[in-house]
């Protein structure tokens, strides 16, 4: 085989060839399906610019400036490296390279994103059924465009108000589960037909011209976890424009809100495939000895993960972790030990490409945790866990890596994962609409003094922008008592 | 093929509008942070430039952050994990740490911790946001003295060159001929048309002389905008180390306003203490004089320069003056003279500044001369400054928007 390249600078026929090589490999060796790529080389500001908005169409806020300025003085100051790439979960699959990437570094990057992350974004049924990839630019296009009008028509402070409570509460604007049940076939598909059809033209006359419904009355019982889909539909002091702005915003944050619940599979998956990819690509003899050199440099630097003790400690390192839960798999299929024989005799001689796209296909990060921590891992991080009681003047260990202790450690893990389990839980119990327009509003504690007072009640006010009416805040803390406020 | 799409050279560079959004937001908190600033700043480097700008996310009353309902990171009972254990066993009990261990430094959200806030403005935004709400006191002279002017398109003409020739003007009058020439007529007057064109051997030809238009220029004068700077300094022995200082700094500010508003400004130094001179920068700020000071002396000196160089007709004549308030106590009357008669009518504005000491503010003679003086004449104003963290606000005061217009 021929080199794919002699020299670090690319051109653009280079990558195309580069890219031909490692979709072929992807494809036919490792059975992996992602989305076309769309590729764009862009400049480093560019690069921060998108990664400042997290997508790369969007509609403007103060925020996205702010995360610009922040990111580029953390660049700047050697705090962080630059990001190689940024993937998006679209169809077909936006991704970022950086100009002054080496040859082998877009190879790996490519190998990285347009065939990891875009194979997890495809395969991956948790994502795939809370996004539309191949709607979603559009959408946000759409949604740009009306924020533009909005502003001109309406006045850009009440815009910012308005996407302010909305950021600030972003975390209470998702459905967790699909509430209606259907079950006749047909219905069924007539509505995800209606739905598609929907999406493609967002039709923003139609929807603004729905009154809200006046029916909920506090006796109901609503129990909403979404917060701001329920303001937007029975706030009565809300415009249909306002209306608008608020369900779209939500349908963003329904858009990532997967991502962050795959954060570490995500992450994991791309670096085990790049790694299998740049190897194989190694092994045909594409690379030079000093470029698989150049690539391993920048893998090790990626996956690194200091100990506790380390000066540099910043926690656990989502890549390296989702990278050795794969690499794992991989192992127990190929050698398999006594102790996983116990663990895992389902993965035990069985084909271990098949066996990692399945995981990747089948979880969410804190399942797939559940699934697949193997001992051995535990042992090899040396995994320990402590427990905190505000009460005390110390911090007690109560497990380690000792195997007796697994199934804690793996349980302390899976709930590391869970990103909405450590937020406070707040639902809305309901609203009098004929009465005097009180919000009802309950913040449940699950551990003793959990919430953090005064962020609740700061962003409780930004809410009462979009309920400009009295809201009633029931606080049932840890032993059960209640509190009752309004504002 | 897959699309790679080189964006390098075509960048949207779209994080401008979101970024003038975010300084607008923090608008109050730059320029607090700016006024700090320059009160570190040594004055030899003062320059409008691309400048760091901390902004201390703490200081916030009304908190700009977007808040969010947040957990607690250390109260109440949690578990969390950590990687790499060398020396722990199950059972410990370690005491409470804080940063690594815990969570600590964690708190905040995204890792940055609630120090500094930092970014860089440019050099535009900074002067913009530095002298927001400032303006030049009224009365600025523009005169069309024919030495600046434009060359401006000023209409058509029918005669020129053929380069100027304006292709859509010809055709359309061209156009307008024929059609004219269309229109219904009665038999005698088509036969007479018929007859005038065979007896001329003429067709109606589709472009005529009378048809061409051609593009006309012109020079414009435009009116000049200069302005001149007159600093002027007591640099009798009373004058300290400090009190110097404090003036450079007011006289910057001076200028740098004044050349964001003109488009030539000529600064002139003059020093006095019982003599007057014209002298360079240098000697003007470090230069070592002692004596007794008359200030009528350096008024005169800039009368006379005024006369011999700078024609108040032409001329935006701006005077700063900053003095410690001493002065020879007989010469007040010839001050007061000077000033109303032959100055101030000539100027657009006229500060005085005087530098004292916090605890000797009641010994205010000149001050008080300079305060009734401007009574009658509002392009006189008058700042005492004690500290150099006044220099900011006085200059501000001076040049405050008038909010009654």
């Amino acid at each position: 085989m021929s080199k794919l390249f002699d020299n670090a600078d690319w051109t653009e026929s280079s990558l195309q060839e580069i890219w031909q090589v490692i979709k072929d490999i992807a494809i036919n060796e490792f059975k992996l399906d992602f989305y076309d790529p769309y590729f764009e080389v862009v400049t480093f500001e560019e690069m921060l610019q998108i990664y400042s908005t997290s997508f790369p169409v969007m509609y403007n806020h103060w925020s996205f400036g702010k995360n610009y300025e922040d990111l580029y003085r953390q660049y700047k100051n050697n705090r962080t490296s630059i990001a190689y790439e940024v993937i998006f979960n679209t169809s077909p699959a936006l991704c970022y390279l950086l100009e002054n990437n080496s040859s082998v570094m877009q190879a790996l990057v490519m190998a990285h994103a347009a065939v990891g992350h875009s194979a997890f974004f495809k395969m991956n049924a948790f994502l795939r059924e809370n996004t539309n990839a191949k709607t979603i630019i559009p959408f946000m296009k759409n949604m740009r465009t009306f924020v533009q009008d909005c502003e001109v028509k309406y006045g850009a402070d009440r815009v910012e108000k308005i996407l302010d409570a909305c950021i600030s509460l972003s975390a209470y604007s998702i459905d967790r589960a699909e509430k209606p049940v259907y079950t006749n076939k047909q219905k069924e598909a007539k509505r995800i037909k209606r739905l598609d059809a929907k999406e493609q033209d967002f039709d923003i006359l139609v929807e603004g011209m729905k009154d809200p419904d006046t029916k909920i009355e506090k006796k109901e019982r609503v129990n909403e976890e979404n917060l701001l889909k329920f303001v937007a539909k029975y706030s009565p002091g809300l415009k249909p424009w306002e209306r608008d702005l608020i369900n779209m915003f939500c349908k963003v944050e329904q858009y990532f809100y997967p991502q962050r619940l795959t954060k570490t599979m995500n992450e994991g998956f791309a670096s085990f495939w790049h790694y299998e990819l740049m190897t194989r690509l190694s092994e045909l003899g594409y690379l030079k000895g000093g470029d698989f050199m150049e690539f391993l440099h920048s893998h090790t630097g990626v996956l690194c993960q200091h100990g506790m003790e380390h000066k540099y400690y910043r926690g656990l390192n989502p890549y390296k972790m989702g990278y050795e839960l794969y690499a794992e798999i991989k192992r127990i299929c190929l050698n398999p030990t006594e102790e996983d024989k116990k663990y895992f005799p389902q993965l035990i001689g069985k084909n271990w490409i098949d066996e990692v796209n399945y995981a990747a296909i089948n979880f969410r990060d804190a399942s797939f945790i559940q699934q697949y921590l193997s001992p051995k891992i535990v042992r090899d991080f040396k995994l320990l866990k402590f427990n905190s009681d505000s009460r005390n003047d110390y911090v007690e260990v109560t497990a380690t890596h000792d195997t007796e202790d697994f199934k804690e450690i793996r349980a302390g893990l899976e709930a590391h994962y869970d990103y909405y389990s450590r937020l406070p839980y707040i639902t809305i119990e309901g609203a009098s609409l004929k009465g005097n327009r009180t919000l009802y509003i309950n913040v449940i504690e699950k551990r003793p003094k959990e919430v953090d007072e005064e962020s609740l009640y700061y962003s409780l006010c930004l809410l009462k922008k979009l309920w400009p009416y009295p809201l009633n805040i029931k606080y049932t803390s840890y032993n059960k008592e209640q509190i009752q406020t309004t504002l | 093929m897959v699309n790679i799409i080189d964006r390098r050279f075509t960048q949207k560079n779209e994080s401008v509008e979101d970024r003038k959004r975010f300084i607008k937001r923090y608008k109050n908190h730059i320029k607090r942070a700016i006024r700090g600033a320059i009160a570190g700043e040594s004055v030899k480097d003062f320059k409008f430039k691309d400048k760091k700008i901390k902004i201390k996310v703490e200081d916030m009353e009304d908190s700009l952050d977007i808040p969010s309902p947040q957990n607690n990171p250390d109260a109440g009972i949690y578990d969390y994990l950590h990687i790499g254990n060398e020396k722990y066993k199950k059972g410990n009990r370690v005491p409470r740490p804080r940063g690594v261990l815990g969570r600590g430094k964690q708190g905040s959200k995204d890792g940055r911790g609630k120090d500094e806030f930092e970014f860089t403005l440019t050099e535009k935004e900074f002067s913009d946001l530095f002298f927001e709400d400032l303006e030049l006191p009224d009365m600025v002279k523009k005169r069309f003295t024919g030495d600046s002017y434009e060359i401006q398109r000023c209409g058509y003409s029918n005669t020129g060159g053929p380069s100027s020739l304006n292709v859509k003007q010809t055709i359309l009058r061209a156009f307008m001929r024929r059609y004219a020439l269309k229109k219904k007529m009665d038999k005698d007057e088509e036969k007479q048309l018929q007859e005038f064109l065979n007896k001329n051997k003429k067709k109606i030809h589709f472009l005529e002389d009378v048809d061409l238009r051609y593009n006309y220029r012109d020079r414009v004068d435009i009116p000049s905008t200069k302005a001149v700077m007159f600093l002027l300094m007591d640099v009798s022995g009373s004058m300290g180390e400090r009190e110097k200082d404090i003036a450079k700094r007011f006289f910057l500010l001076m200028n740098m306003f004044l050349n964001r508003n003109y488009t030539t400004v000529d600064v002139v130094f003059v020093r006095h203490a019982e003599w007057a001179e014209e002298c360079d920068e240098q000697t003007f700020f470090y230069g070592q004089e002692s004596g007794g000071t008359v200030i009528s002396a350096g008024l005169e000196k800039i009368n006379e320069i005024i006369n011999s160089r700078y024609n108040p007709e032409l001329w935006n004549i701006y005077v700063a003056q900053a003095s410690d308030g001493d002065n020879w106590g007989q010469d007040n009357n010839l001050v007061r003279d000077l000033l109303t008669k032959s100055l101030l009518p000539v100027t657009q504005y006229y500060s005085y500044i005087e530098i004292v000491e916090k605890d000797e503010s009641e010994k205010k003679e000149v001050y008080d001369l300079f305060k009734e003086i401007s009574g009658g004449f509002k392009n006189l104003h008058a700042r005492l400054i004690t500290d150099y963290k006044d220099i900011f606000e006085a200059f501000r005061s001076l040049f405050k928007k008038d909010k009654s217009k």
